[in-house]
């Protein structure tokens, strides 16, 4: 359940950049997985405290977004939109494979036989009044309302975010308004790709993650995308707490390795039913 | 102020524009007329450089624009009210006014003025600043789209099919306001395929045929030309 | 004149093929067998890919479907053992039809989403089979697998002529639709789905269409991929790479170009093989993804359309 918040966050990124770049961007969670990976080398082998390593990881990936940006984005933004999506799924699929092809092989090598990544709080649970709470999921769910709340209004009330809402609106539109499409991109990628990696930190405090799990979670945030619209904050609320509730159901009802089937049938019912989405109008 | 010369452009394969060659001077309404897909749209995006041309070029305020991209000209003094106004649907009137302002700079004062100025013109906008601005008539989005340029504080303004599915009394209060900015000093440059009306209020004009251009001259002039009062006035 | 050297090459190229059990290793003939698999896979692919724009990343389901149908009816069938030879073709026969009529039902949802949407679900197909075989262990063998009888394995140069044949049979599939009024009619899906279904093409039935005929080659290849294996892994008949390495293959050659997944075969199958040859410390799977992200950005519009300067 606490990690609908997560996958709500890394949903929203995800279709922001795709709303307004056409970027599809295949290695969205293995970036996610790269600062899970980079949060567990600096707390549990190097020795930094939590907030540190957070600190640590948003700074690289901050970096690593802009890097992103330059290699993979603005090469490619002057072409066709079709251009872009195809362009973006080949060279960003390449990507996520070097990537997690490279951290499994190496730090089977150096660090441990066995790839997996976690993060553990001092006191995993506070008591109130009597009541058991988790710390981790208040940590988890606070993070994710936090980075939601802080990206939004980036969106909302600055020039960059409201650039970014006009390309995502009407791409040419804001080109005659006189948007520079790289700037915005930029902002994007910068902002974007250090809160994945932040994400992949928080979620590895309830739920560890191997090194090849990268493409199985761009794709659970595009399924968020799917059934929440594109660029939507209330559709990618409403679709990450939806899965994290199946995810939370069918773990207890069923089983875990179950949670990607029902995933995949609620996205595939939704789609029947209501191919714009849960909250969408226009597609 | 905007030299076009020797302007082609071509879509794949197909011509678009051949040997396109004009001129806007400083204080200037100038009109450029013709029938669909005749390459008036496409010789505005090659101005504000959402095109590339295949050869010529494009020149304000003397200075060659070479490959520039969109947003520099807008922050040089170029704007362009797009056909189908092409307003942001999902955002206030407001925000949609501030873009306007986004390539030329933000200070709050600078944007604060020239909101109020937009206001003036259109008091309309002013009272529905806060609605969003998909839920606006055809001829309020043509404000809108109008005030968002002005929002740049161009020195060209350049219209395309501004009066495009409006009531005809709705594009009598579009000219008028075209009008006024003209008094105040502003250089227009109009595509139009209400050829009477843009003829009316344009100092010159030009015929964009199959992409070239067929015929040239004062818009008086062109108003009593034989050829375009048989082809585009059906008298 | 040159139509006519053209023919000549490839028949020089087929009279090639067609001898390589004969002069070639065991290892390389395997590899060319696996070339054959992954021709087909792209040539099916590009039936949605290439002629109707729509970025299919679930080809790999078609496959791994048959391949795990074939299996299943080969191992857990209780009347498999008492039909001897026969039971291979009765496999093939359940797999085949099963594989198209799950094409057509998949088709519904699927087509309801267009552009990326339509890439990440078909995808999310892929990932659906491989939970469903990870969890119905008693059936699939879950992650353990599934072994058929050694009796049923076809030799070396038989499934090489049978790739082969398949991976013909594919491309030809799709120079003849290039050619018919089903091309004619993709293509004007392609530009515009409206205008299209303005002048009567429907366009659900087209595209379910070419649905159905992109998974039947696909699904034959599956079958002589499980019964040439033998032993039957989920990451090996549907992965990731199994899904996704026919779309690079029909990008790097050009997409929508009948020639295209046969260059993109050669060029990305031949670095891959060389690649194993080359034996560096790097792990490969790294290396293809690096070229893969160079192919992405410099060559967006496959080899074909670089060799016939017709470049977007």
């Amino acid at each position: 359940m606490t990690l609908g918040g997560v996958y709500a966050l890394i949903a929203f990124t995800l279709s922001v950049a795709l709303a307004t770049t056409h970027v599809l961007n295949v290695a969205h969670g293995t970036l996610m997985v790269l600062g899970a990976a980079l949060a567990t080398l600096l707390t549990r082998f190097m020795g930094l405290s939590l907030p540190l390593s957070v600190l640590g990881v948003a700074g690289c990936f901050a970096l690593m977004g802009l890097l992103f940006d330059a290699v993979f984005v603005r090469p490619i933004l002057h072409k066709s939109r079709e251009t872009i999506l195809i362009t973006s799924i080949v060279a960003t699929f390449g990507l996520a494979l070097a990537m997690e092809t490279l951290l499994g092989f190496y730090w089977a090598r150096w660090v441990d036989p066995e790839p997996s990544f976690s993060l553990s709080l001092p006191a995993p649970h506070i008591e109130v009044r009597g009541i058991v709470l988790s710390t981790q999921r208040l940590l988890i769910f606070a993070y994710a309302v936090v980075a939601i709340g802080v990206f939004h209004l980036v969106l909302k009330h600055t020039p960059v975010g409201k650039a970014a809402r006009a390309l995502a609106q009407d791409y040419e539109g804001a080109l005659i308004v006189g948007v520079n499409p790289r700037a915005v991109s930029r902002a994007i990628y910068t902002l974007g790709v250090s809160f994945t990696a932040i994400s992949g930190a928080f979620y590895v405090l309830t739920v560890p993650l191997d090194p090849y799990q990268g493409i199985w979670l761009t794709l659970v945030a595009l399924i968020v995308v799917v059934i929440g619209g594109v660029g939507s904050l209330p559709g990618a609320l409403l679709g990450g707490l939806l899965l994290g509730m199946i995810q939370a159901l069918t773990v207890f009802f069923v089983g875990s390795g179950w949670s990607p089937i029902m995933f995949l049938l609620v996205l595939f019912l939704i789609l029947v039913f209501r191919p714009q989405g849960l909250l969408g109008g226009r597609r | 102020m905007l030299a076009v010369e020797g302007l082609s452009v071509f879509y794949g394969d197909l011509p678009a524009l051949r040997e396109v060659s004009f001129e806007v001077r400083r204080g200037e309404v100038v009109a450029l007329i013709g029938p669909n897909g005749a390459g008036k749209t496409t010789t505005l995006k090659v101005i504000l450089g959402l095109l590339t041309p295949r050869s010529g070029e494009v020149s304000f305020e003397r200075k060659k624009l070479g490959r520039e991209p969109s947003y520099q000209r807008v922050r040089e003094g170029i704007a362009l009210v797009p056909e189908g106004r092409r307003i942001f649907p999902d955002m206030t009137v407001e925000e949609n006014l501030e873009l306007g302002a986004y390539a030329v700079g933000n200070h709050r004062e600078q944007v604060r003025e020239r909101l109020e100025r937009v206001y003036a013109l259109f008091p309309r906008l002013y009272e529905r600043r806060r609605q969003l601005a998909g839920t606006f008539s055809g001829g309020e989005q043509q404000m809108l789209a109008i005030g968002r340029a002005l929002m740049s504080a161009p020195k060209l303004l350049m219209l395309d099919e501004p009066s495009l599915g409006l009531a005809p009394r709705v594009i009598d209060a579009l000219y008028d306001h075209l009008q006024a900015l003209h008094r105040e000093g502003l250089t227009i440059l109009l595509v139009e395929q209400f050829v009477y009306g843009a003829l009316e209020v344009a100092d010159r004009g030009y015929v964009l045929e199959r992409g070239t251009i067929v015929r040239e001259g004062t818009g008086s002039d062109l108003l009593h030309d034989d050829y375009i009062q048989r082809t585009y006035l059906a008298l | 004149m040159r139509v006519w050297i053209g023919w000549a090459l490839l028949l020089l190229v087929l009279v090639g093929l067609a001898l390589v059990p004969m002069v070639l290793t065991r290892d390389l003939v395997t590899a060319l067998f696996f070339t054959f698999i992954f021709l087909t896979l792209a040539a099916n692919y590009d039936v949605l890919g290439g002629f109707l724009r729509h970025i299919n990343l679930g080809q790999g389901a078609f496959f791994g479907l048959a391949a795990y149908a074939t299996a299943v009816v080969l191992t857990r069938a209780p009347w498999s053992p008492k039909l001897g030879a026969l039971a291979v073709w009765v496999a093939v026969g359940v797999a085949i039809p099963l594989t198209a009529i799950f094409a057509a039902l998949v088709a519904y949802p699927l087509f309801q989403v267009r552009g990326p949407y339509f890439a990440v679900i078909t995808f999310g197909l892929v990932l659906i089979l491989q939970q469903i075989v990870l969890n119905t262990s008693r059936l699939s063998g879950g992650s353990y697998g599934v072994t058929i009888p050694a009796r049923y394995y076809p030799s070396l140069p038989t499934a090489y002529y049978a790739g082969l044949a398949l991976a013909i049979g594919a491309v030809l599939i799709n120079s003849f639709i290039a050619r018919s009024r089903l091309g004619i009619a993709f293509h004007a899906l392609r530009d515009s789905e409206e205008a299209a279904a303005a002048i009567g093409i429907d366009p659900f039935r087209h595209k379910q269409t070419a649905m159905v005929i992109a998974s039947v080659p696909s699904a034959a290849a599956g079958c002589i991929f499980a019964l040439f294996m033998g032993h039957l892994y989920m990451e090996t008949v549907l992965g990731t790479d199994v899904t996704l390495l026919p779309v690079i293959i029909a990008m790097v050659g050009g997409s929508g170009h009948v020639l295209g997944p046969v260059l993109g075969a050669v060029i990305v199958r031949g670095l891959d093989i060389g690649l194993v040859y080359a034996a560096l410390p790097v792990p490969n799977l790294a290396l293809y993804g690096l070229m893969l992200v160079g192919i992405g950005l410099f060559l967006p519009g496959g080899i074909v359309h670089v060799l016939t300067r017709k470049g977007r």
